[in-house]
């Protein structure tokens, strides 16, 4: 993932833009099928482990820029993964160190940096939460007292226990068909964590069986959600106005990382705006087969791209 | 007392096959200002923040801003959402130039406070 410093005030500026940024470049061998893992630290440890991972962040900027790095605490609250501010800390992050406080990157630089986890001999299980941030500070001067610090991080999903990694699942409890006040039809899930690791979910809906043999989809999840373990949320998919009321086939498939669950069940859209029909779901719950692909072998995988945090030029 | 940030951008150049979403948030010191050794604060609960719409977008998704308009200005009391990106598939780029509100208090003691805005992204 990648950052970039903001302006401080809005003085009329002609500096390039600054970006910085900062990405993943390894994750685990036993996790090369999982996406979540190419973007974010997803890892279970037993206690006492000591971990290490490397990560590359760079400027692209015309000029050379400081990079800050720590970690901060994270929480998963209100189906969001937050991050706690500043640099407020939690059990996790104080695991964290770099091998680097900050480096200073010349003007198109990239360096490579390695973080550890020291795990504790005495941590207690269980999930816990944190973001590696690389940070870059405005300075605040007498003209600009607004110092503005711009920052991107890698998130961090550990989980410690002994023994084998603890199940990720989730539950498609109940769907529902509705059409908004302003005439669109959607289609929402409950779901429920009924594993003991975060999810992050993502899906598709695709439609069937329609009036006159049409299908229809995929159509994606509107609103992503992360839920915590036992945590109860919801997924929406917004559909079009024109899309006929039904009866349809509805196979609405949900996924976090590489566990995939699927729900079925026969919709007809309302015609009434603002109203409901709860879905009578046909089958439930069997991971998709075609969730898992991607080579092995390597001892690593190569992470993606950057996320980036830009200053574009600073307005008047 | 209100004035605009400067352009914030987030560009997700990982590429992904999958969708993704990410949000940018914000957060804020209280500001304070020293004079003859006493500092003076203006705690968070003054300091307002709207993300204003997109200046920019790019790439496939659903670019929602945190804050529309100054009507929906919120109070930096903790970490609040700046910018949302959902359904992103492959790369995406999103820039917005926010305003901040300073809302001095009649209490408050003259001088020139300083404080520090993070913007968040991971």
């Amino acid at each position: 993932m990648l950052l970039a410093l903001p302006a401080l005030t809005g003085r009329a500026d002609a500096k390039p833009e600054g970006l910085i940024g900062i990405r993943l470049v390894e994750a685990p061998e036993d996790r090369a099928d999982d996406p979540r893992a190419r973007a974010y630290i997803v890892d279970h440890v037993k206690p006492g482990t000591v971990i290490h991972r490397r990560f590359a962040v760079n400027n692209t900027s015309a000029r050379p820029q400081t990079l800050w790095l720590y970690a901060a605490g994270a929480e998963i609250r209100q189906k969001k993964f937050g991050f706690l501010p500043e640099q407020t800390r939690n059990e996790l992050s104080s695991w964290i160190s770099f091998d680097h406080p900050a480096v200073t990157l010349p003007p198109g630089g990239e360096r490579m940096l390695k973080a550890t986890i020291r795990v504790p001999r005495t941590a207690w299980k269980g999930e816990r939460y944190a973001v590696m941030w690389a940070e870059a500070r405005s300075s605040a001067t007498g003209q600009h007292n607004v110092q503005v610090n711009n920052r991107v991080g890698i998130r961090v999903y550990l989980d410690v226990g002994t023994g084998g990694e603890p199940p990720t699942d989730f539950r498609v409890d109940k769907i529902w068909a509705s059409r908004d006040p302003a005439g669109k039809p959607r289609l929402d899930a409950q779901v429920t964590n009924t594993g003991r690791r975060a999810v992050d979910m993502s899906g598709e809906l695709r439609l069937s069986e329609g009036p006159g043999g049409t299908s229809a989809g995929p159509f994606p999840v509107t609103s992503g959600v992360t839920l915590a373990p036992q945590d109860v949320g919801q997924v929406e998919v917004l559909l079009d106005p024109s899309l006929p009321m039904g009866p349809w086939k509805a196979d609405l498939e949900l996924t976090s990382g590489r566990t995939t669950r699927t729900a079925s069940g026969t919709v007809t859209f309302p015609v009434a705006r603002d109203t409901t029909a709860v879905v009578k779901q046909s089958s439930t719950g069997f991971p998709s087969t075609t969730a898992l692909l991607v080579a092995a072998g390597a001892l690593t995988v190569t992470g993606g791209g950057y996320l980036i945090w830009r200053r574009a030029r600073r307005t008047p | 007392m209100s004035a605009q940030l400067g352009t914030v951008t987030v560009a997700d150049t990982r590429g992904s096959a999958v969708q993704v979403s990410y949000t940018a948030t914000v957060s804020t010191t209280n500001f304070t200002t020293t004079v003859g050794g006493n500092t003076s604060t203006i705690s968070r609960p003054n300091i307002s923040y709207w993300s204003g719409p997109a200046t920019t977008v790019s790439g496939t998704g659903v670019f929602t801003p945190g804050q529309l308009t100054a009507a929906n200005a919120i109070a930096l009391t903790g970490t609040h959402t700046a910018f949302s990106v959902t359904l992103a598939v492959g790369n995406t780029t999103v820039a917005w130039n926010p305003t901040v509100i300073v809302r001095v208090p009649s209490s408050a003691v003259a001088g020139s406070y300083s404080g520090t805005i993070t913007h968040s992204v991971a």
